[in-house]
């Protein structure tokens, strides 16, 4: 009897921690409410041509449709895919992780995203971060891109994309009630949506 | 002689005739245990048909390889049609595989639920089912031939 209340006192204490968001949201690159019954986390790579259409294009549908209504919490995550043509997706992975800790994530992260094909060629991304923030601001997010608790946080987001086995950007790990699923295919919103809703319904 | 080497094969293809009946019968219970949308996703990546399509297959299809799977379980009658539409659905599926491999698509695979990339790997494991359900048809159909000639 004892041992039947002491797993019913674990399971209890388990739940919560299961429909809550994962416990290493970075909240200045978070929106929605932490406890929604959905949480997406989005994996992206700066220098990725489908992550910036993804970003401009279905992004904004993405928020309106889940976040503003409550459904889903919604986490930026790092994934600047190692591979030589992304060059620059690091850097510009800390860049955006530093705005983010003084909670600039979003003005910066369009900034890249906008001015993608510019700084790819170049690899001058200040250029494209700097208009955005104030003189204070600037000073604040290039001592903060250097800094290791960034690096750190840029790799955490990397590793926990290879854990999860996610091979391509952008991509979407939705997770409900637990079970995690990948979703890739952002060519048609309202499957996405409808797939949403769906899990939503269970 | 002859009859142990025939006796062997009898039990070959029905081994292979058991494999495929579950390997069917499992990838239609993946998909259809999932919501259809991430089916329906799978097929978009292959670029082969409008949305729309997709969205009627990914319903759709599952069940037809749970009833093809059941089908080559049984055997009896529905033996020789379903190992002849399991060998066609798996040919047609090796094309699609390979289609997708040489065009360099990094899609889903879609054969047993979300999550599985198309690999060489996926490759080789389709072109043994196809083989294995070549075995199937050979068999299906030189039985009763033999039966009739005996």
């Amino acid at each position: 009897m004892e041992n039947m209340r002491s797993l019913a006192l674990l399971l209890a204490a388990l739940l919560p921690a299961i429909a809550a968001a994962p416990p290493d949201v970075d909240k200045g690159k978070a929106l929605g409410n932490p406890s929604a019954p959905i949480v997406l986390e989005l994996y992206s790579d700066y220098m990725c041509p489908h992550c910036k259409h993804l970003h401009e294009n279905i992004l904004p549908a993405i928020i309106l449709d889940f976040v503003n209504s409550g459904k889903a919490y919604l986490v930026f995550r790092e994934y600047p895919l190692a591979i030589p043509q992304h060059v620059y997706s690091r850097p510009a992975s800390y860049f955006a992780t530093a705005a983010a800790r003084i909670g600039k994530y979003q003005p910066v992260a369009d900034a890249l995203f906008k001015n993608q094909t510019s700084w790819s060629m170049t690899g001058k991304l200040w250029d494209f971060i700097a208009p955005v923030l104030t003189p204070a601001e600037q000073k604040k997010v290039q001592a903060l891109a250097n800094d290791p608790g960034v690096m750190a946080e840029v790799q955490r987001d990397y590793d926990s994309a290879q854990r999860a086995r996610l091979n391509q950007t952008p991509t979407m790990l939705i997770t409900y009630k637990g079970k995690q699923t990948p979703w890739i295919y952002w060519d048609d919103y309202n499957l996405f949506k409808s797939y949403v809703n769906d899990l939503l319904k269970k | 002689m002859t009859s142990l080497k025939s006796r062997i094969l009898t039990l070959a293809v029905w081994l292979a005739r058991v494999i495929l009946a579950g390997v069917f019968i499992y990838a239609g219970y993946i998909k259809v245990r999932e919501p259809w949308q991430l089916f329906a996703a799978a097929i978009a990546g292959y670029e082969l048909v409008p949305m729309w399509a997709g969205e009627i297959i990914a319903k759709v299809f599952p069940w037809v390889e749970i009833a093809m799977g059941v089908a080559l379980l049984i055997g009896w009658r529905l033996l020789p049609v379903a190992s002849i539409l399991t060998a066609l659905v798996m040919l047609f599926f090796n094309v699609m595989l390979w289609r997708a491999y040489m065009q360099g698509k990094q899609i889903e695979c879609g054969c047993f639920g979300p999550g599985e990339e198309l690999n060489w790997v996926t490759l080789l494991r389709d072109g043994a089912l196809l083989a294995i359900a070549l075995l199937v048809v050979w068999q299906a159909l030189s039985s009763p031939r033999k039966r009739s000639t005996a």
